[in-house]
């Protein structure tokens, strides 16, 4: 039903734009669209305490990240 | 990745990078995360930051947690963010949660401005006048209309006054035909004749739809519905996916469902005279409107199908059996028990019984479904049967519909008041004695025959005024499923006969109210019973002594005198009210008297003269229902008899036989007067026994009587009461037909007072022999072993100890 699914995807994007200021609040770097693969990710079965140290080391592979960090 | 890492599909590294993470997250493990444990951390967390002065820190975080909506993932997802999180306590502000949140600005209004920046109104003509008026397209001659095509809101606004179908038009959906299509195709198969070697296949789903418009009632090409309303198939069909024998089994149990719901359909529909069966029939009816709806659901699971429907012809079957299963058990006891289809003279309410007793069956087999069903038909022919019941118990009055069977009949419309309690009203019986009533009400008949008649007889009392009125209807429906359910729950115990005698109890009961004025109340209190049986002892039964001796002294004077007056009713009866009627709690213009006609000479004796007087008392009516007569024929009979005793005591007295009369002295009587003497003597004895004797049979009965009437709870009682005490009454006095010769006997004796007072001149001048004296003596004593000899014998076989005790004092001095 339309209606349903309305509320379904409204309901999904409130939880989203909490966890997103939560994020903020804990200075995670995490956009939106990053923070809503992670909890897709979850949802489907991934461990988060092995997805943040994949996290960690994709970060330490950005030559942005490595230049702020002085590396 | 490439937001995380910054590196792009083209980079060299991308692959490696993928590899590994794809790696690192399958082996990352499925291991859950401990929610209490991450509650803890970001409780933590939240009072650190308070605790470090940033409590706008804590309350945003707070605020936010508390909003989450609550899923299964949350722990999880917020540990991923706490593992993630990185020295908040410095780098975050409640500033960057604004730069998250984008504020929706409403599009931008159309203002003059931009009207008048886009088409500036230089203009000259429009400022120029209009014109007023109606400009239609005809009238401008650059305008022509023969290219242009009317648009819907041209014609919508401009439609001509008649033409309301092209109105409706734009407004109606127009059904799509071509879904019938199916439908059409299998129908004109159906219908097409086939004779016996033809078999039509046709779909499960079209032998659903034939059978589910079969059981509505509707006319089908596969069901024909016959004489009487069976049900029959009339196609020869096959399905593809199921063999014919199994086939026509199926749908003969559809014809034998449809032929038992065309039966319910057609009987509910009868125009029925009895008031209950017209209510059981509205009760079948809600239940037929209930399997409608069933059927309904039914069919939309087909026209509607969910994602996952099967069509299966036996999946029908079973649903429909179940939920017609009441609806046909229900169809089974019409066809058995009502008389219009029974075709026999089925005996009245035996409808009713049918239901009863099988919603009690269904209640001791626990079948909820098919108790509800039956139970409400019941319920609701036994509310209706009730009002007219309710009313005769609540006023007395018989009911003016469905009077020909209602359990009490007017037997003697115009019977005498005196007899109003007996014989006004009747039960109605039917053969073999039973009331004519349902079974559920036979316990209470006779509790509601006689508080029907008591409201009539206290109606006629002019006792009405102070009763209460008694909401009939509302105590009708006391008797419903939902009070039925109520008790169940409470005492699920409780069989259904119990508990429905429970609630007509109850209801019966309410038609009382405690401060009812009863018979009983209205007898003892408003008519005085009591008063007029004292009455009764007064007059008939000389319970006023100095009453009974002026009436009789009197009476005896005119008696010896020969007086011609003596006979004469108005003279006599003068003559009770003036003596009789002043005792106590008599009423004299109630007393009269009578003088029956007699063959014999005016000049008999005089003791036979004295039975042709009859003292009557006029009754009121309300006591003559209880007392079962006009007149009282045991106490007339104990007044003559009384009569009787006292005039013999009369001719008996000193001065008829003064000695000292005699010329002689009684020294020199001769043997006869001194025989006369000693019967004399001895008549005088037993004259004292039958008086003491007639007191205390008088005075004990009476108590007993008023004991027993006081005890009493109704004019039934009552009359009973009367009835026993009457019968004692007349066999301890021998008034009973079965000891007349005791009477005789008795009389006899009495009457040889009478003989020896004629013959005393005789004796004083010694003309009368010992013989004749002798002879009297002989009467006497023979007479008297003859009373005595029958009391002992009655008082044997009858149990009366008052009997018993005047025989023994008639020995003990006989002898």
């Amino acid at each position: 039903m339309p209606a349903a699914d309305d509320s379904k995807r409204k309901a999904a994007r409130e939880t989203i734009d909490i966890l997103h200021e939560i994020s903020t609040l804990l200075n995670t770097h995490l956009d939106r669209q990053s923070l809503s693969y992670c909890v897709s990710l979850i949802e489907n079965g991934v461990n988060p305490e092995a997805l943040a140290n994949v996290i960690k080391d994709l970060r330490q592979h950005n030559p942005q990240q490595r230049s702020d960090n002085g590396l | 990745m490439k937001s995380l890492s910054g590196n792009t599909r083209d980079d060299s590294t991308f692959g490696g990078l993928r590899d590994r993470t794809i790696k690192s997250l399958r082996e990352g493990g499925h291991g859950r995360v401990n929610p209490f444990e991450i509650k803890d951390r970001c409780a933590g967390l939240v009072e650190k930051f308070g605790v470090l002065n940033r409590d706008d820190l804590a309350g945003a975080l707070q605020s936010r947690l508390d909003s989450l909506p609550k899923t299964r993932w949350n722990p999880d997802v917020l540990s991923l963010l706490l593992q993630l999180s990185n020295r908040p306590l410095e780098s975050a502000s409640l500033s960057d949660l604004d730069g998250l949140t984008t504020v929706f600005s409403p599009p931008t209004e159309l203002t003059w401005e931009d009207i008048v920046a886009d088409d500036p109104l230089t203009d000259e003509d429009v400022w120029g006048e209009i014109e007023r008026g109606y400009h239609s397209s005809g009238d401008e001659e650059a305008f022509d209309g023969s290219n242009s095509e009317p648009t819907t809101s041209t014609q919508a606004t401009s439609f001509a006054e008649d033409d309301f179908a092209a109105l409706a038009r734009l407004h109606i959906v127009k059904p799509d035909a071509t879904l019938l299509g199916d439908v059409r195709t299998a129908q004109e198969t159906l219908s097409r004749p086939s004779d016996n070697s033809d078999t039509n296949t046709m779909s499960e789903l079209t032998l659903i739809r034939e059978t589910i418009s079969m059981l509505r009632g509707l006319p089908t090409y596969l069901f024909s519905v016959g004489t009487g309303g069976v049900v029959s198939i009339s196609s020869n069909l096959c399905i593809a996916t199921a063999s014919k024998p199994m086939l026509n089994h199926v749908l003969s149990n559809f014809a034998k469902i449809g032929s038992q719901l065309v039966f319910l359909r057609h009987w509910t529909q009868q125009k029925r005279s009895e008031a209950y069966v017209q209510s059981i029939q509205a009760a079948v009816q809600y239940t037929t409107s209930a399997i409608d709806l069933n059927i309904g659901r039914l069919e939309q699971r087909f026209i509607e199908p969910p994602d996952s429907c099967v069509v299966s012809l036996i999946d029908v079957r079973i649903e429909v059996e179940d939920f017609t299963r009441a609806a046909i058990h229900l169809s089974s006891i019409i066809v058995a028990n009502d008389r219009t289809s029974n075709g026999n003279e089925s005996p009245s309410f035996a409808l009713l019984d049918a239901l009863y007793e099988e919603a009690c069956i269904a209640d001791m087999a626990g079948d909820t479904h098919l108790f509800s069903a039956i139970a409400g038909a019941l319920l609701s022919g036994v509310r209706t049967y009730l009002r007219p019941v309710l009313l005769w118990a609540s006023s007395g009055d018989l009911p003016k519909q469905d009077a020909d069977t209602f359990f009490v009949r007017l037997d003697e419309e115009d019977c005498p008041l005196g007899e109003i309690w007996h014989k006004r009203f009747a039960l109605r019986l039917q053969s073999g004695g039973r009331a004519c009533a349902p079974e559920v009400i036979q316990p209470f008949i006779q509790q509601l025959y006689a508080a029907g008649k008591e409201k009539a007889f206290l109606k006629l009392n002019g006792h009405e005024a102070d009763e209460s009125v008694v909401d009939i209807v509302s105590l009708a429906a006391r008797l419903s499923m939902a009070t039925v359910n109520e008790r169940l729950t409470t005492n699920s115990l409780m069989p259904f006969d119990e508990l429905l005698r429970e609630l007509l109890q109850d209801c019966f009961g309410a038609t009382r109210p405690p401060d009812t004025t009863t018979s009983r109340t209205v007898m003892l209190e408003h008519v005085d019973l009591l008063r007029h049986i004292h009455a009764f002892d007064n007059v008939f039964l000389g319970n006023a002594g100095m009453s009974l001796q002026a009436f009789t002294g009197s009476l005896f004077g005119l008696l010896q005198r020969g007086s011609s007056s003596w006979h004469d009713k108005f003279f006599l009866t003068r003559l009770a009210q003036s003596t009789l009627g002043t005792a106590l709690s008599v009423d004299a213009h109630c007393v009269s008297v009578s003088v029956l006609a007699d063959d014999k000479p005016a000049r008999g004796p005089v003791s036979r003269q004295l039975d042709r007087i009859k003292l009557a008392y006029a009754i009121p009516w309300p006591v003559q229902n209880v007392v079962r007569s006009e007149e009282l024929h045991t106490y007339s009979a104990a007044f003559s008899l009384l009569l009787q005793i006292e005039y013999a005591a009369y001719v008996l007295r000193p001065q008829t036989f003064d000695l000292r009369k005699l010329e002689f002295g009684w020294r020199s009587a001769g043997p006869a007067l001194q025989e006369a003497l000693s019967l004399r003597a001895r008549l005088i004895w037993f004259i004292g026994i039958l008086r003491s004797h007639y007191g205390t049979v008088i005075t004990t009965h009476a108590n007993g009587l008023r004991r027993g009437l006081e005890a009493a709870d109704g004019i039934d009682s009552m009359a009973e009461t009367w009835a026993t005490h009457d019968k004692h009454l007349r066999l301890c006095l021998l008034l009973a037909p079965n000891v007349a010769p005791l009477m005789d006997a008795v009389k006899h004796i009495l009457r040889l007072s009478q003989s020896l007072e004629d013959a005393w001149p005789s004796l004083l001048d010694q003309s009368t022999s010992l013989t004749a004296v002798t002879r009297m003596a002989a009467e006497f004593d023979k007479n008297l072993a003859f009373v005595t000899a029958g009391l002992r014998s009655v008082s044997r076989a009858g149990g009366e100890t008052a009997l018993e005790a005047l025989a023994e004092r008639l020995q003990w001095n006989a002898g």
